[in-house]
């Protein structure tokens, strides 16, 4: 199918750089640059094609000039507008394309629910992968670290592809600068936006291996050496999203496009798909992660601010204002008698609340279990 | 067709034929610009520019042969695209002037194929604004005319990096 972009809009969202450095990875050669114009030729067949590209995107006719460009790029291509439109988008950007294939999305549409389900845990997969990319940690609460929130913020989603149902994701990442005869100009890690998609290529290849080890051995070990490879239970949780709990005939490929302008290590993947036998296993592992806090022997002290017990001869729920994780929470937890009536005291007397246990992570809210060497302040 | 149609596409025949005399390649807008409606092309030029370009806005009008400037009415929209000093491409206007009965406009024989009357090409780039709402009169140059050696001439300035 040749479709033609006529949208003046559509047209004014190309870049004028990135579509110098599109073809200059293609192969043409730039003859002369003007403040407004940059000229590029192409030898193809014995004869001489010639883009001249606006540089300045207030021009009158930057989009008329621009889609010439393309015009041009198409024929001597000879694939749709659509697509080298596609392609110039995303000169300076990694792109992820989420294949779901499933018989019901056959025709390339998807249930409006589904559609809502499936951006969210596209988000969240981006997410996981920035804060990965920060630290290696199990799991990630709440509190995210602000760079990858930021990087989350700067990454879009791209017209959804046909092929059962194709959701791509863009990530813009800036362009290695090259010191020709001296290798690269500045041999530094990658920028934390290309670290991130290459932490979440490698990471959903990790997960896939853990996996498939687990459904060999039963163990949760494999998840917990995936930590290392940036595997954390938000990325378990994002991936296992990508299905419903009936979906289990459902295949979803990840497949990485990298941006030209920078190179890509070369063993990073570039394409990992999870069939729907490995969806029960990783949501496992992400529930059995988000449980396994490392907060043994948790000391908590603070205020007792609810209490509630309706039979005397069972055990009482206490909630305790506490410090968990370095953030002031609501701490759940139960109490029988005689702890209970200690934590009534400091509650009518408004006395610091001390005791130890094992604190879990339940949903939203924090519990601690096993409550032990209960103590209020004055009796000290 | 009504004669709005007729005009407009008698307009691109006219230019077309003078492009191709001249040396141009044509081609219509690929994206939705109503002040463009040709783009002529001269490829394989050896001025400091390689491939001149020129854009058009067509416009044709029945009247008597002119004998002085004449005044012809643009939509404001027009105008200003056209008063654009900010363009990668030259912008001209042309205005072609066709006989009242459109029996008269073309005259085919064995030996010849007449096309009546005559286009005029005007540059307002670098106009100043106006304060009008809707349209604006323009003065056309009588003597300017749209024809093969003009465009030919144009092509030499454009492509030395002038303006047409």
């Amino acid at each position: 199918m040749n479709v033609t972009i006529r949208d003046i809009a559509a047209i004014n969202s190309i870049r004028p750089l990135e579509v110098t450095a599109y073809l200059r990875s293609k192969g043409w050669v730039a003859i002369d640059d003007q403040a407004t114009v940059s000229s590029w030729i192409l030898k193809i067949d014995g004869e001489t094609a010639e883009a001249n590209v606006p540089l300045d995107t207030t021009l009158r006719d930057y989009a008329l000039r621009m889609s010439e460009v393309l015009d041009l790029r198409s024929k001597i291509e000879d694939r749709s507008q659509t697509s080298v439109y596609s392609d110039l988008l995303t000169t300076y950007a990694d792109v992820i394309r989420i294949r779901i294939d499933d018989a019901d999305l056959k025709d390339g549409s998807l249930p409006i629910e589904v559609h809502a389900q499936i951006a969210q845990k596209a988000r969240d997969l981006v997410l996981a992968a920035a804060c990965s990319a920060t630290e290696k940690r199990m799991v990630w609460h709440k509190r995210k670290p602000a760079q990858a929130i930021d990087q989350v913020r700067k990454v879009r989603i791209g017209q959804s592809e046909r092929g059962s149902y194709v959701m791509s994701i863009i990530s813009r990442v800036s362009p290695e600068l090259s010191n020709p005869g001296q290798g690269k100009l500045f041999e530094t890690e990658p920028p934390f936006e290309r670290r991130v998609i290459q932490t979440l290529a490698t990471s959903l290849e990790e997960l896939d291996k853990a996996a498939a080890k687990a459904a060999i051995n039963g163990s949760m070990e494999s998840f917990q050496n995936a930590v290392a490879g940036g595997v954390s239970a938000n990325l378990c949780e994002a991936v296992a999203g990508f299905w419903d709990d009936s979906d289990t005939d459902r295949k979803v490929e990840f497949n990485f496009s990298w941006s030209p302008a920078r190179q890509i290590e070369a063993n990073v993947p570039s394409k990992i798909r999870f069939t729907g036998d490995r969806v029960i296993l990783i949501r496992e592992a992400a529930r059995v992660m988000k449980e396994q806090l490392p907060t043994e022997d948790f000391f908590l002290e603070g205020a007792v601010v609810k209490l509630e017990r309706t039979d005397v001869s069972k055990p009482g729920k206490v909630t305790v204002i506490g410090v968990a994780e370095g953030r002031t929470r609501p701490i759940l937890f139960e109490l029988g008698d005689p702890h209970y009536s200690r934590a009534v005291k400091a509650h009518d007397q408004q006395l610091p609340f001390h005791c130890i246990g094992t604190l879990i992570r339940e949903g939203r809210g924090y519990t601690l279990r096993e409550p032990r060497e209960i103590t209020v302040q004055e009796e000290n | 067709m009504d004669s709005n149609a007729q005009k407009e596409q008698f307009s691109r025949a006219y230019v077309q034929a003078v492009a191709s005399i001249a040396g141009y390649a044509w081609s219509e807008p690929s994206v939705d610009e109503d002040s463009v409606d040709l783009t002529l092309a001269a490829k394989g030029y050896q001025g400091s520019i390689r491939s001149p370009k020129l854009d058009l806005q067509l416009k044709c009008h029945a009247d008597t042969l002119p004998t002085a400037d004449f005044s012809f009415p643009l939509k404001l929209k027009n105008f200003d695209d056209l008063r654009d000093e900010a363009l990668m491409v030259p912008r001209i206007l042309v205005v072609l002037i066709v006989p009242d009965d459109i029996c008269d406009w073309l005259q085919h024989s064995s030996s010849e194929m007449i096309l009546r009357r005559c286009a005029y090409w005007s540059s307002i780039r670098g106009f100043t604004p106006t304060n009008n709402i809707s349209n604006i009169t323009v003065t056309i140059n009588y003597l300017q005319h749209f024809c093969p050696s003009s465009l030919m001439d144009i092509r030499q300035r454009i492509g030395s990096g002038g303006l047409p």
